[in-house]
């Protein structure tokens, strides 16, 4: 795997014995891999956000304040 | 097979990276176990980056009633990270959640549910709760989730829904895609002759041919030779269809097999409705039975 693609895997959260499970593959396929994952990971986060701050904005105010605390600790 | 194997797990893939199967590129041309293995590192790290969110999600329906729960789960959270949400629940408060939440949206959280990782969350759902999710996944064609789910249910729910999935043809899609044959083989024993009987002619009817025969490679001699001497039970039309299906998608070593674990009985059957049949389908099937080592004994029989 090239340094490259292994950075941008390593980038997207892929542990260092997954890496390893994907030597298998061409290394086009391992670089389409991460640049999915990468989106994938991008659009996880942003979904993760808009769900967190639509909870909050319709929480009944008394739960809000507990609900946020968690969300930020 | 290999070819729809490899789609379905194309299918998968591109169900955990959020795309679409199309949008796979250099991955599509990957082998099937190639594919499972990419499947497993995206999913690591998809769950892996963003676990400690999860959880404190999961905390959060777990301060509100769960009524209310439910509702911002389908308005804020959706199906897709519900799935991935439910990992992080313990199975009591999923379960009650679960309880809440429309059939529709149940099944669309099944597309991104990792039967690993939320084996205790689906073993405890109530069986009648299960099969109907699982109707709503037939409904919308998601075999392959459902063959997913069937390794992680317990063999009374997989007989409840299996009992519940009223077209045959369903049944033998739903098998094809299971991986474990050691589960596939408890899930054919407790069907009985009729409703396998069904599946064949269904695979006649809709060309399933493949996935029929292919269901039960690598399952035990005793399951093969049920279902070999099943095929030979039904009538000349669908005979017909298995051999013709084997002539054009190149399933004739399977079909071998079959005729070598039927009863002689049945391989007599074989052999009558070979004597009227294109003499092409003869030869490719003695072809491959002499290939996987049939006696000349036997290969004479059908040749009578």
């Amino acid at each position: 795997m090239n340094e490259t693609t292994r950075n941008a895997l390593m980038a997207a959260s892929v542990s260092e014995p997954d890496l390893d499970r994907l030597a298998g593959l061409g290394a086009d396929a391992q670089q389409t891999l991460a640049s999915l994952l990468q989106a994938a990971q991008a659009q996880q986060a942003r979904q993760l956000q808009q769900a967190m701050e639509g909870m909050l904005d319709a929480m009944p105010r008394l739960l809000r304040g507990p609900v946020k605390k968690l969300f930020e600790r | 097979m290999s070819t729809l194997l490899q789609q379905a797990e194309r299918i998968k893939l591109a169900r955990v990276l959020g795309c679409d199967a199309s949008d796979l590129g250099a991955l599509a041309a990957c082998e099937e176990s190639e594919l499972r293995a990419a499947r497993a590192v995206a999913s690591n790290a998809l769950f892996g980056r963003h676990r400690g969110l999860f959880a404190k999600l999961a905390s959060a329906t777990r301060l509100l009633p769960t009524g209310l729960s439910a509702q911002f789960t389908q308005k804020f959270i959706g199906p897709t990270l519900s799935g991935r949400v439910a990992s992080e629940m313990e199975p009591k408060q999923a379960l009650a959640l679960a309880d809440k939440l429309p059939v529709p949206f149940l099944a669309s959280v099944c597309l991104s549910l990792d039967p690993g990782r939320s084996g205790p969350i689906i073993r405890a759902m109530p069986a009648a709760r299960v099969v109907d999710v699982a109707k709503e996944l037939q409904r919308n064609g998601e075999h392959i989730v459902m063959a997913q789910f069937a390794d992680a249910l317990s063999d009374a729910v997989v007989a409840a829904v299996m009992d519940a999935i009223d077209a045959p043809s369903d049944l033998l899609r739903i098998g094809f895609y299971i991986e474990s044959k050691t589960r596939l083989e408890t899930i054919i024993a407790g069907m009985d002759d009729e409703r396998l009987g069904q599946a064949l002619v269904a695979a006649q009817a809709e060309s399933l041919w493949p996935q029929a025969l292919a269901m039960v490679d690598g399952t035990s001699d005793t399951l093969r030779g049920r279902m070999a001497n099943l095929i030979a039970a039904q009538s000349e039309d669908v005979i017909r269809g298995a051999f013709s299906a084997a002539q054009q998608q190149a399933l004739w070593p399977m079909m071998a097999d079959a005729v070598m674990l039927m009863s002689p009985d049945s391989r007599q059957r074989i052999a009558s409705v070979l004597e009227d049949a294109n003499a092409e389908w003869k030869e490719a099937l003695q072809s491959a039975l002499s290939a996987q080592g049939a006696s000349d004994e036997l290969i004479a029989e059908l040749a009578a």
